[in-house]
């Protein structure tokens, strides 16, 4: 279908410039303009496929722990995969070239991020704002819907995708001379540092976000847990976020909006309400994170 | 002066038909091409039914090619290409696109192990990560590896949510989530 449009975008500056031509020559110069803007559309609307998108984010990922260390703990780590790659199932992109993975980050910043591809990081400060498996449930859902919703791939900068699309339509990788390697390894060294800084340093849009919590509520309802869960952690949160800071303070809108904005898609203040079996064993992973 | 006049005319008139052909109602997204599709992930579980809970029966690698024997939401019944084999896949793990695999990689069913398939992407790749791994040496891909050793199998999910108290429908387990975008659910029920 993209490439239908693309197509019709050709035919249609033909048309333009057909209207307005007074002679052979213009008509010639007029076709190969508009075989050239075609071409550069057709490249705008390229996708990076599932597996360019798995070696972005391991990259991604890569640079996430040169910045934070990871918490060494299995059972800990094994359970966040059971309650990760369980909710994973319940969205709309339950299959990624690598699958969804999780991992603690040893850190008492409050923070989260997901790379593309399904490589999901979490602080223990972040966990130390749950107080039920349904908290920490939410935290992992948005973090599933940035990957679900491409943000990661989003952040990278058009140019820079169109200029990989089109070292690819040129030439076949298999004819690939070290120039032209060189160039895709340092398109790729580029586009790690566009979604690293939009993911670390500057943050998602605010858009983004509310795209982002309502896949969670989604994958949450679906799953069979508590939407409220979100709201609630976002209320402890809120009492421990330090303004100034460098972590979710500065990269993701308040609590508090985000709480409202919960509210107009029929996400409560309800307090949770969590099962017995289940709260037990969220309180002996809680522990090992302490 | 006649000559540019007809010029002009017959560039507009091919314009105009080829715009009528683009814009003809064309075959439905993968109409034509759904009964022969690709895996697009690493690896490609068919399971005995169609669930993600389900037992699985095979796995299939990346580039191989199945066809597609009936529909049920979100999920395919296939037939592997090259092999008896036959099972429920979810349809996030197939494209109708072609892979764009590099020459030289020789068959993708001759036993070549899912690290080798990758390496035949066109685009960002193992070679390219290679590359930027020796040049970054303070990256943490030994963490990377670690943390996709990670697997829950579907009896662990099953235990998982069962366990928790959780019912969801089982049915919706890799169905499209509320709000999102439905997808074309043509072929046989």
């Amino acid at each position: 279908m993209r490439t239908r449009f693309a197509c019709l975008f050709i035919v249609l500056v033909l048309c333009g410039s057909a209207l307005s031509c007074v002679s052979t020559g213009t008509v010639v110069s007029a076709v190969q303009s508009a075989v050239v803007v075609g071409q550069a559309a057709a490249h705008a609307q390229e996708e990076f496929t599932p597996e360019q998108e798995y070696y972005l984010g391991r990259a991604v990922g890569a640079e996430v722990l040169a910045v934070y260390s990871p918490y060494n703990n299995v059972d800990a780590n094994l359970y966040l995969n059971q309650l990760g790659q369980t909710l994973a199932l319940f969205s709309s992109k339950p299959q990624t070239f690598g699958g969804y993975h999780f991992l603690i980050l040893d850190s008492e910043d409050i923070n989260a991020f997901a790379a593309p591809g399904g490589l999901i990081f979490v602080t223990r400060g972040m966990i130390k704002c749950c107080e039920s498996e349904e908290a920490l449930a939410a935290v992992l859902a948005h973090e599933i819907g940035h990957v679900q919703l491409e943000h990661g791939l989003e952040a990278i900068e058009s140019s820079r995708s169109n200029e990989v699309f089109q070292v690819l339509a040129e030439e076949s990788l298999s004819t690939f001379g070290p120039g032209e390697l060189g160039l895709l390894v340092d398109l790729f060294g580029d586009s790690i540092k566009d979604i690293t800084s939009t993911m670390i340093n500057n943050g998602y849009s605010r858009e983004f976000e509310r795209e982002a919590d309502k896949a969670a509520v989604a994958i949450l309802r679906e799953a069979g847990y508590e939407p409220s869960g979100l709201t609630a952690m976002l209320e402890v949160m809120q009492t421990r976020l330090n303004p100034q800071g460098t972590d979710f303070a500065k990269t993701h809108p308040l609590p508090s909006e985000r709480i409202q904005e919960l509210g107009a898609i029929g996400v409560g203040m309800d307090t949770v309400q969590p099962l017995p079996g289940r709260q037990a064993r969220y309180e002996q992973f809680l522990a090992m994170v302490q | 002066m006649r000559f540019v006049y007809s010029t002009t005319i017959l560039g507009l008139g091919l314009a105009v038909i080829l715009a009528a052909g683009l814009m003809a109602p064309g075959k439905a997204l993968g109409e034509e091409a759904e009964s022969s599709l690709t895996v697009q992930v690493r690896e490609l579980e068919l399971r005995q039914e169609a669930s993600f809970l389900s037992p699985v029966i095979t796995v299939l690698r990346y580039g191989d090619q199945v066809t597609i024997i009936s529909r049920q939401g979100e999920w395919a019944q296939v037939s592997a290409l090259f092999s008896d084999m036959s099972g429920w896949a979810h349809m996030s793990g197939l494209t109708e696109e072609e892979l764009d695999l590099n020459a030289g990689q020789g068959s993708l069913f001759g036993g070549a192990d899912s690290d080798e398939v990758a390496l035949a992407g066109k685009g960002f790749n193992q070679a390219v990560e290679a590359e930027h791994r020796s040049t970054n040496p303070g990256l943490r891909y030994d963490w990377i590896d670690w943390m996709e050793a990670v697997k829950v199998s579907p009896e662990e999910s099953q235990a998982f949510l069962t366990f928790g108290e959780m019912a969801p429908d089982q049915e919706s387990i890799g169905q499209e989530s509320m709000g999102q975008e439905s997808m074309d659910q043509g072929g046989e029920q």
